[in-house]
């Protein structure tokens, strides 16, 4: 549920005195909550610049995400061969075999978490689109 | 000018040496049962008056069910709500540590790695158990995409096992990662704010945006915490 922005002013230009009698059903309570949010200033069209700013920092979280996703693998990696070159006496053949793996399955890792967000941007911007035309109608 | 990691140190508060084990209550400690007890106190309250048009604590409460329950289906489908209890846990846990640890003075239990590790390894642990529950030992088949040729097994397999240990590393250093940058950034901005007299109002300036941006990550890297929990127990429930 988005309020709309600036806030209104006064409550007692949204709320009306039907507003204040309790509803008869939940379908009743839905609709006037439908109407009240259309008379909510800046109802209908979107809160551009405020969104934008919430964009750019979940952009980071994102890159943050994939930064891990991608060192997390290789430190496995390279953790599992030192621990088998020490176990077997190989060093350092297990660190450097292990550690391309590693590197490798961070990048597989890096796709997955890239269809993923993809994935969840589309999943909400479904989302979005459904709770628009449900307070529009 | 106070050192920016010292909000990070441990302190006991009470000494508990049970066979030589240390297992003080530590102000740490402490801080996760504020988390738990004000979880628990905001959905008690708000799930108590049971309204048909709620209140503002029940506004949030049911807010807090329904963000749940829709990651949840989104992410690990309609089975995974058997889980929800849970993964509902686990969000309200880690967000209301993370929000309180904000608060001036308080302790952030998430910007210690072995907690946030150990929350990463009971998902991690519990997923790996409902996997082989479920498909027995067809849940090997998560180490070797379906339809590749027989061949690349030899490098795919190693791949996915590193790739499926990798996710307790990442979720948990993720989190302690967001946490402990956040907090020392702030507190090294705050410093030059006390260190700068009347100039400190520039850094001051930076600090107030920044607290918000704090705030924001604060909720965003529990939600990403939860939303991970339910794409790796998607993979346990449908095999990727």
């Amino acid at each position: 549920m988005r309020w709309g922005w600036p806030p209104p002013e006064r409550v007692s230009d949204i709320v009306t005195q039907n507003d204040r009698d309790p509803p008869s059903s939940p379908e009743e309570l839905d609709r006037r909550l439908r109407e009240a949010k259309a008379r909510l200033p800046g109802a209908g069209r979107e809160a551009k610049g405020y969104e934008g700013r919430d964009v750019g920092r979940a952009g980071m979280a994102a890159g943050l995400r994939i930064a891990v996703e991608l060192l997390a693998a290789i430190v496995v990696g390279a953790g599992i061969g030192w621990g088998l070159d020490q176990w077997l006496g190989t060093r350092p053949w297990l660190l450097i075999l292990f550690f391309i793996l590693g590197a490798v399955a961070g990048m597989m890792n890096v796709y997955r978490t890239g269809v993923e967000l993809d994935r969840e941007a589309k999943a909400k911007r479904i989302a979005d689109q459904a709770e628009r035309n449900r307070g529009g109608r | 000018m106070a050192s920016p990691i010292e909000q990070f140190e441990i302190q006991k508060i009470l000494h508990v040496d049970i066979g030589g084990l240390d297992l003080s209550f530590t102000n740490s400690s402490l801080f996760m049962v504020i988390a738990a007890a004000a979880a628990s106190a905001v959905l008690f309250l708000g799930g108590s008056r049971r309204a048909l048009v709620p209140g503002r604590l029940q506004s949030f409460a049911e807010m807090l069910y329904e963000l749940v329950a829709n990651m949840i289906r989104e992410n690990a489908g309609k089975e995974g709500m058997r889980y929800f209890p849970f993964i509902f846990t686990l969000f309200i846990f880690i967000l209301f540590g993370n929000v309180i640890g904000i608060i001036p003075g308080t302790f952030t239990f998430t910007s210690h790695i072995i907690v946030t590790f150990a929350l990463a390894f009971v998902v991690f642990l519990g997923v790996t158990v409902i996997g082989f529950a479920r498909h027995g030992t067809g849940y090997f088949r998560m180490f070797f995409p379906h339809g590749a040729p027989l061949w690349t097994a030899v490098i795919l397999i190693p791949v996915e096992i590193i790739s499926y240990l990798s996710r307790p590393i990442s979720l948990s250093v993720r989190l302690f990662a967001n946490m402990t940058v956040g907090h020392v950034l702030l507190k090294v901005i705050g410093g030059f704010v006390i260190a700068m007299g009347v100039a400190g109002v520039v850094p001051f300036a930076f600090l107030v945006p920044l607290t918000m941006l704090e705030l924001f990550i604060a909720a965003l890297q529990a939600y990403i915490f939860a939303i991970l929990s339910c794409v790796y127990l998607h993979d346990a429930l449908h095999l990727h």
